[in-house]
């Protein structure tokens, strides 16, 4: 099987004054192509600063990551990526925020490519509306526009949708699947929701509490669409509490 | 109906402005009565009418030194305010100096202005300058180096690596309203310098120059007090103009954050 | 609204109070604030309070302090006067005249000398010079509008065929900025009282081209102003101080090396300057007011010339004798 992102021994100390701390201990990891996989642990796992790495905002202190057989260094729109919040340029409007990506790599056609890119995250007649004009929603709809136009070779989220409402979290995450269906991007979705993992992901790969470890990697095995309340899912959910649970100092949902 | 709803609209507005005048024309004939001490507002309007041939001059000649100011102020703060704001070690090094010499009023500039410019356009240009300068570099440094990290790293993902595509695609457009507000700030204290860069003889128009140079030590105080009106309306003009195509145009989309 | 009203006529009130409270009865006076300037035109007053004769003279009408009160030019001077903080001026004779236009009720009373002004070129130019027309272009510091010197500046050129607004720039200035000016070249030619010409002339920054009598004939320099409250509230006091500034007058003017003394000490200046400036310069000291009021109604004529568009749209005529001059003090004294 062709994998897609490889994490090789990841490792990320930081110095203190107490003297050196590991935030991630030798993460091993495999992201197939085209699979969504959720990164699922408590606050303060690692698991943010290893999306960070994974984008190349930050560096591991030893051990490789490899996308596509290359090593990764720096950040790249190869690598898209959607923050929380506040993440959109104020001062443009919808269309230029999803046209950035593509105005730095100066591709032509920007104006079409970032328009169908709006159909596709629902939001085609708002183009000339400017961010402090939107919902909490249609913010991050315009993130994952603008991440997704430079066509990525993966696509990474860090808690896309913690900042909204649970009722609009639960619509989003139904579309974030279908962008996923009509796109066939990889996905790696950060979360500390069991309920978010278990209804979007193939697999979940679980995290301890700092140092940061991969406990496991399941696959969640249900066909989709995904009832939230079904008797499958909450046995899913409950083998994720339980690996949680393993480690110590941890809060969970 | 909809007449009187404007009338009380605007009527809060103009009202008080009307009865500060009739007041004043009031204490100046019947309490004061002696020009010298506070001429009357019927006899500085009057003055305006007299004076109108040597006003348009004085204006365009304060206009020239106030735009030499201000232009030269923002165009040596920007540049400093980006270094400042954008490299922490660049702020540390110049910050101390800028502290220094900040609180020191422009006025005191002005013997030195006289000393290396002789009293020419540019010595008058720059007190406008020390003026303007430090609100625009400290508005403006401010604005960069309150850049959200989420932005700039937003911009690194979308491939803006290195200093100079980050300021230039998102450091900068976000400072743009901290740039703006610096320099009308910066415009409001330049103007304010105007009359003291020119008071000390630069030239020999100006409304300052006009007002300290001869109406003051000829004891004219309607032809005074008609200079103050027109640099106070002035500089109402100028800010509100600079508010009409800067902010409200440029700016538009800081409404919906400043609420 | 209601309460807007209620400001507005309380603030109207409080204006109203303010404006109403004047002394009923004239109190009698225990402070005298005497004006002056930094000149060797002015000695008489400075030689009256060094020698104490000011103290003296006036204890016996309740003064117990002198005020003397320097500024560096008439008009600065006349500011003050109208103010209120000054009771009697040693000044030249246009500024309180162009006060007197803008409705001021002071008067002339005594005169103190007449000419004693000098046009200094800087070195470089002097050689050049021929007479006014070599100031075309030039930069000029003077006193500022109104000073007999601007005055005098202003209608020399023009009976020169020169426009003092186009043909050069005149700057106004203190006798110490201007000349460091002319000595930092920032300026090209300074018209200042005595001694300061001299003191010009022997730092080597400037060579005297003119001199003030030259320019103007027996002008009328400066004079003893008096305010309207002193006239008419403190007559017997006012003639005192006429009495004690003529017995200064005849004394410098006998004894003109002593009196340098004095206003080298009095002023920081070296006391060899100061001596010579008296030498060569033009001046006379004097205090009949009767010899100066023909040289004042011609100031009050040219200074009215030199704004008419003014004194026309205000309804103000040329000042006469009457309005400038009180000389029934100073006959009295000297029957």
């Amino acid at each position: 099987m062709d994998h897609k992102l490889t994490l090789r021994n990841v490792t990320k100390t930081f110095p203190s004054e107490e003297g050196e701390i590991k935030a991630l201990d030798t993460i091993n990891m495999a992201v197939r192509a085209q699979e969504f996989l959720c990164i699922l642990g408590p606050s303060g796992c690692g698991k943010t600063s290893l999306l960070r790495m994974i984008a190349g905002l930050d560096y591991p202190s030893s051990g490789e990551i490899i996308l596509d057989g290359e090593k990764v260094s720096g950040p790249s729109p190869d690598r898209g990526m959607v923050f929380q919040e506040y993440s959109l340029f104020p001062w443009k409007t919808v269309l230029k925020n999803v046209e950035f990506g593509l105005e730095i790599l100066g591709i032509p056609n920007l104006r079409k490519i970032a328009e169908e890119h709006l159909e596709l995250v629902g939001l085609q007649g708002f183009e000339n509306h400017y961010p402090y004009e939107l919902s909490g929603g249609m913010k991050q709809r315009v993130a994952i526009a603008r991440a997704l136009a430079p066509d990525p070779a993966i696509l990474l989220m860090d808690e896309p949708f913690g900042s909204v409402d649970a009722q609009t979290r639960n619509v989003l995450q139904r579309e974030l699947l279908e962008i996923w269906h009509r796109t066939k991007k990889t996905i790696l979705f950060v979360t500390h929701s069991v309920d978010e993992a278990v209804y979007l992901a193939d697999r979940v790969a679980v995290m301890s509490a700092r140092p940061g470890r991969i406990i496991a990697i399941n696959e969640v095995g249900l066909p989709r669409p995904r009832k939230r309340t079904s008797i499958e899912a909450n046995k899913v959910r409950e083998q994720l509490l339980k690996l949680l649970g393993s480690s110590n100092n941890y809060k969970i949902e | 109906m909809k007449i009187t709803a404007v009338l009380k609209e605007q009527g809060l507005r103009v009202v008080p402005l009307i009865a500060v005048l009739v007041i004043w024309e009031v204490i100046a004939r019947y309490v004061v009565k002696d020009a010298l001490l506070l001429p009357r507002f019927s006899a500085v309007i009057f003055a305006i009418f007299t004076l109108r041939e040597l006003l348009i001059p004085d204006i365009i000649v304060s206009l020239l030194h106030f735009s030499l100011g201000v232009a030269s102020a923002f165009l040596v703060a920007l540049p400093m305010a980006i270094a400042m704001g954008w490299f922490e070690s660049v702020f540390k090094a110049l910050d101390p100096i800028i502290e220094i010499l900040r609180p020191i009023p422009p006025l005191a500039w002005i013997p030195l202005a006289i000393v290396w410019f002789h009293l020419t356009h540019y010595a008058a240009g720059f007190i406008i300058f020390i003026g303007a300068f430090f609100p625009i570099l400290i508005n403006s440094y401010t604005g960069f180096k309150d850049v959200p990290r989420v932005l700039i790293e937003t911009g690194n993902v979308l491939g803006c690596i290195g200093h100079r595509k980050v300021v230039r695609h998102v450091a900068l457009p976000y400072a743009l309203p901290a740039i703006a507000t610096g320099t009308r700030i910066g415009m409001g204290i330049g103007w304010m310098c105007v009359v003291a860069a020119e008071m000390f003889g630069v030239g020999n128009s100006g409304l300052g120059f006009r007002l300290f140079q001869k109406f003051y030590f000829l004891h004219q105080m309607d032809y005074v007090v008609a200079y103050m009106l027109v640099l106070g309306v002035l500089a109402l003009i100028i800010d509100r103009v600079f508010r009409h195509f800067v902010e409200d145009n440029l700016l538009r989309w800081k409404k919906g954050i400043v609420k | 609204m209601a309460s807007f009203i209620a400001v507005g006529a309380i603030a109207v009130a409080i204006v109203m109070a303010l404006g109403c409270v004047e002394p009923e009865t004239p109190a009698e006076m225990t402070a005298i604030n005497i004006g002056y300037q930094p000149s060797t035109h002015q000695l008489a007053a400075m030689v009256a309070d060094e020698k104490g004769w000011w103290q003296e003279d006036l204890r016996e009408f309740g003064v117990e302090e002198i005020v003397m009160k320097e500024f560096p030019s008439g008009p600065e001077e006349m500011q003050a006067m109208i103010a209120g903080d000054l009771d009697v001026a040693y000044v030249g004779t246009t500024p309180p005249i162009i006060v007197m236009y803008e409705g001021l009720d002071a008067k002339i009373v005594a005169g103190v000398q007449t000419q004693g002004s000098a046009l200094v070129v800087r070195p470089e130019l002097a050689g050049e010079y021929e007479g006014p027309q070599s100031l075309k272009g030039k930069k000029i510091a003077t006193f500022p509008p109104g000073s007999i010197q601007y005055t005098l500046l202003s209608k020399w050129l023009i009976d020169n065929g020169m426009d003092p607004d186009e043909d050069v720039e005149i700057v106004a200035m203190s006798s110490g900025n201007a000349a460091f000016a002319i000595g930092t070249k920032t300026v090209d030619a300074v018209l200042l009282p005595s001694p300061t010409p001299t003191i010009i002339e022997v730092e080597g920054n400037g060579v005297i081209v003119e001199w003030s009598g030259s320019m103007w004939p027996n002008h009328a320099c400066c004079c003893v102003v008096a305010t309207e409250e002193m006239m008419t509230d403190h007559p017997e006091l006012l003639k005192q101080i006429l009495k004690t500034h003529i017995r200064a007058t005849e004394y410098e003017i006998a004894n003109p090396e002593e009196a340098a003394e004095i206003y080298a000490k009095v002023q920081g200046a070296d006391v060899a300057t100061i001596k010579r400036s008296i030498n060569v310069s033009d001046m006379h000291w004097i205090h009949d007011p009767h010899t100066i009021i023909a040289s004042g109604l011609e100031y009050a004529q040219v200074i009215y010339e030199l704004d008419s568009e003014r004194y026309e749209n205000l309804g103000i005529e040329v000042l006469g004798e009457e309005d400038i001059f009180d000389t029934s003090f100073y006959d009295d004294i000297t029957g």
